[in-house]
């Protein structure tokens, strides 16, 4: 089943197109790759999806509701949720508040019971402090839990960015460079992880990433765009074979290799 | 999601935690009693007035504070205040209302009003907000000047009542005949104030507000609407300065538009700033420590300007974080070694 | 309505405008290239107004020897306040503001225990009326207006034409490009404090023979020009320009029509609906 669907979608930047006319299917469950060379729109691609940027011209559909030009917390909170290429998170917090931030959305705590901090709230806020641990334990960062998220090494921080967005329970990860700056062991990790999201929670994911063999590991549909505009699609092995992709490649000044 | 057994210690220290919250709710109770007995052994009129007027100067300030902390240059205090005591001496006034009711709806005016200030102009940065919230200061203390009726015009209201009688049947009267009567009702007032906004900080509310000063962009990719945060910080704190507002007018019994210029606000920014605005606790400081030296020049308002705006320029530049963090200065300089340690730890993003 | 009167009111409102545009300039360079919200303009518009006072009244100076020494005076102590206490701090933005607060009412209150309560007159320069088309235009206003002008082009022509305007210009985009360019970002902000400082001295200077002096005059006129500046757009020269003489023609239509307390009311309104309704001002961009 299809559940994003982008329509002949642009976005213009002062007459440049970042995206032209992109098409673009997402199924149901599905881990799919989002490749190009820099500057193909792939971040343009994402930010339009999650509201971030307003297309210029056509629709994007979720589960078959239009959702172009909605606010990007009123798309996650329809369940898209994303991470970003560089490491976004909330510094000064540790790294279980950040994860309980991004509870957020299955919260529901009100103003009053807040302030009264009455005992159906505090059962709340122990269901909330205790999926927060689940999570943290998931992506294997209990032992890091106070440390506050500034301190955490690289690829810990970039496991805890996925981690905040896997809390505010997306539908539909879109994940942007998840594995950049990390090493090879971190990498295998992430994939598995990944996976894991998929598998456990049917979780859809798009990812957009630079590292090809992680890529072609962890993706069973890839999509290339180039200039904003797609140019191959199909199975990885498929994509390797692609006679286009690898000019555009070749063609542009790209570290992917 | 996997069901993976918590950590039983770090669940114990969690609920410790949430123990010691509820806890806090003993602490304010202790500090009404405690600051309960000072008119026990204070009789002087005037050091009672001295602390009913910081009590409300206290809300105020902390609200205030509470709009800066959300990220907004906050501008206009001194028309929301000016706002819940006109509408309360109004309706009690004009319409006839007990006070009782007249202070929580001057309250709600005064929210209503920043909603609709609120919705449109919190989304910019904070300067256009700082203008918008001054010139609709400006703007109201015009209205009240230049309308006479209602408001009074320039000289403002006169013969304010004082707050009806309480009678708890066969045990008190508090008639508000006596200055320790303003005493209970303004501490009250600022318990209340306080603990509200201690849970606003504590609860979850205060965990989104700081996610969305650590980072606005990932907070809205998680699902979260600024505005209506921002909105409803604006909204509750400028109620709640509101009702001192009120309380400041049947206390004095008398208001004019001058009572509400943007020195107000000025002297709130500087109360929070030289207090320290990292923290709550910060800003009490401020507002006690600059109310008593300013009483030294109590009548000459120039020298106190003086007083307080030299005291924030020096505060800015040699004590960023305020009086608040002067123990915690203190005590740090011993133990840079181990902070350098903890460095080494640090990762660099790029 | 007869023509010479509606020339008349025109006339009065560029008069009136060309003061507000030169209090509001200054405040909008400050802001546009360091992103600074100068409050403390106000305290040295007053600083100007009373080195008018002190050197023609007292020293009995001719007026147009004292309005380039206080220019040059008022300025070199915004260039004092730039590298003593704004610099330690340029990172920090909202400490900046605060800290621009904080000397605005410093100056003030300091004004009031140095230069008193009782206002302050300074004699006119010139007495006497200008003619034309009908209207009538006192000489001293007309003065406002020619300097005025000359000031927008003297800076448009520093800004557009040199090389230390190309280097504002360039720091207001991306500091550190401005830097390569060869123009140090310490001077960049000194020569921003100074002439910020010194447009306010001019506007100060020149009024002085006009308004009645007292210390409080500075905070009343940073919230006219902060008025003027946000309805014409943070930052935006032209919208400055453009807003000084809205709001002057409204209040001289206003005056003329409805009464001064009246007019001041409903330019605050004005501003703030139009304010809540394109919070950017007439040629801001937003920001979010």
């Amino acid at each position: 089943m299809t559940q994003l669907e982008l329509q002949k979608v642009s976005k213009f930047f002062g007459g440049l197109a970042a995206i032209s006319r992109l098409d673009l299917q997402v199924q149901q469950g599905e881990i799919i790759g989002l490749i190009g060379p820099n500057g193909a729109g792939k971040t343009t691609t994402f930010n339009v999806i999650t509201g971030e940027l307003r297309p210029n011209e056509g629709e994007v559909i979720f589960e078959g509701q239009d959702i172009t030009g909605l606010r990007p917390h009123q798309v996650a909170t329809l369940g898209i949720v994303r991470t970003y290429q560089l490491v976004t998170l909330f510094p000064g917090y540790t790294a279980l508040k950040n994860v309980l931030v991004g509870l957020h959305l299955g919260a529901r705590i009100g103003f009053a019971e807040a302030i009264l901090n009455s005992r159906s709230h505090q059962r709340k806020e122990l269901h909330l402090y205790r999926q927060a641990q689940e999570i943290l334990n998931f992506f294997n960062l209990q032992a890091v839990a106070d440390e506050p998220a500034e301190n955490l090494p690289h690829g810990l921080q970039r496991k805890l960015g996925v981690a905040i967005a896997l809390a505010a329970r997306p539908k539909m990860l879109l994940l942007d460079e998840p594995l950049t700056g990390m090493n090879p062991n971190e990498v295998l990790e992430m994939i598995a992880t990944i996976r894991r999201i998929r598998d456990r929670n049917g979780i859809t994911v798009v990812v957009v990433e630079h590292n090809m063999r992680a890529v072609m590991a962890l993706c069973e549909r890839i999509v290339v765009i180039n200039f904003g505009v797609r140019i191959a699609e199909g199975a990885p092995q498929d994509i390797q074979a692609n006679k286009q992709v690898v000019e555009a490649y070749l063609g542009s000044d790209s570290h992917a290799a | 999601m996997t069901r993976v057994r918590p950590d039983p210690d770090r669940q114990g220290k969690f609920l410790g935690e949430m123990k010691a919250q509820q806890k806090s709710r003993l602490y304010f109770l202790g500090l009404f009693v405690l600051l309960g007995l000072v008119p026990l052994v204070l009789r002087s009129e005037y050091y009672l007035h001295v602390l009913i007027a910081m009590f409300y100067h206290v809300i105020y300030a902390t609200t205030y504070r509470f709009i800066l902390r959300t990220g907004q240059f906050h501008f206009g205090a001194h028309a929301f205040v000016g706002i819940g005591a006109y509408a309360s001496v109004l309706l009690v006034m004009r319409a006839g209302w007990s006070f009782w009711l007249a202070m929580p709806a001057a309250g709600l005016i005064a929210a209503f009003f920043a909603v609709l200030i609120g919705y449109p102009t919190l989304r910019l940065k904070g300067i256009y907000f700082a203008i918008i919230t001054w010139g609709f200061g400006d703007t109201l203390r015009f209205i009240y000047m230049r309308f006479k009726e209602p408001f009074g015009g320039p000289l403002g209201i006169f013969a304010i009542p004082g707050p009806n009688p309480i009678t708890i049947p066969g045990l008190i009267t508090i008639d508000f005949s006596q200055k320790t009567h303003f005493y209970f009702l303004a501490l009250a007032l600022m318990i209340v104030t306080l603990y509200i906004l201690h849970r606003m900080e504590q609860s979850r509310f205060g965990l989104i507000f700081g996610a969305i000063r650590e980072g606005d962009r990932l907070a809205r990719a998680v699902g979260i609407n600024i505005m209506n945060y921002k909105v409803l910080a604006f909204a509750v704190c400028s109620g709640l300065g509101a009702m001192a507002g009120s309380f400041y007018a049947h206390y004095t019994y008398y208001i004019s538009p001058l009572d509400f210029s943007v020195l107000l606000t000025i002297y709130l920014a500087i109360y929070t700033v030289v207090g320290g605005q990292e923290r709550y606790a910060g800003v009490i400081v401020g507002t006690v420590v600059l109310m008593l030296a300013g009483e030294v020049f109590a009548g000459y308002s120039h020298y106190q300007l003086l007083m307080y705006s030299g005291f924030l320029i020096v505060i800015l530049l040699f004590l960023p974080g305020g009086l608040i963090s002067l123990p915690g200065l203190l005590t740090r300089v011993g133990s840079r070694a181990e902070e350098k340690e903890g460095e080494k730890f640090r990762n660099d993003p790029a | 309505m007869e023509i010479t009167e509606l020339i008349q009111i025109t006339v009065n409102a560029i008069s009136i405008g060309a003061i507000y545009a030169l209090l509001a300039l200054g405040l909008t360079l400050l802001f546009g290239i360091m992103d600074i919200l100068f409050f403390a303009h106000g305290a040295m518009y007053m600083l100007g107004a009373y080195a008018a006072y002190y050197l023609c009244t007292k020293l009995g100076l001719n007026y147009f020897v004292a309005l380039p020494i206080g220019v040059i005076l008022i300025g070199l102590i915004g260039v004092v306040m730039e590298k003593g206490l704004f610099r330690p701090i340029r990172n920090d933005h909202v400490a900046i503001i605060f800290l621009a607060i904080g000397l605005n009412w410093f100056l003030e209150s300091t004004g009031f225990v140095v230069f008193g309560l009782r206002p302050k007159p300074v004699a006119s320069v010139f007495t006497g009326q200008a003619h034309f088309f009908g209207a009538t235009i006192s000489w001293e206003r007309a003065v406002v207006v020619l300097i005025g002008l000359l000031a927008v082009l003297a800076l448009y022509f520093f800004l557009m034409k040199t090389r230390w305007g190309l280097g504002m210009r360039a720091f207001a985009e991306d500091p550190l490009t401005a830097e390569l360019q060869g123009i140090s970002n310490d001077t960049v902000c000194s020569l921003g404090f100074l002439i910020g400082c010194g447009l306010a001295a001019l506007a100060g200077l020149l009024v002085a023979p006009i308004f009645i002096l007292t210390p409080t005059m500075g905070s009343h006129a940073v919230l006219i020009s902060l008025l003027v500046i946000g309805l014409g757009g943070l930052g935006s020269i032209p919208g400055a320009l453009i807003s000084a003489f809205i709001i002057g023609i409204i209040e001289s239509f206003g005056t003329s029509y409805l009464g001064a307390d009246i007019t001041w009311g409903m330019i605050f309104i004005f501003v703030i609906i139009f304010l809540i309704i394109r919070p950017t001002g007439i040629m801001g961009v937003v920001r979010e």
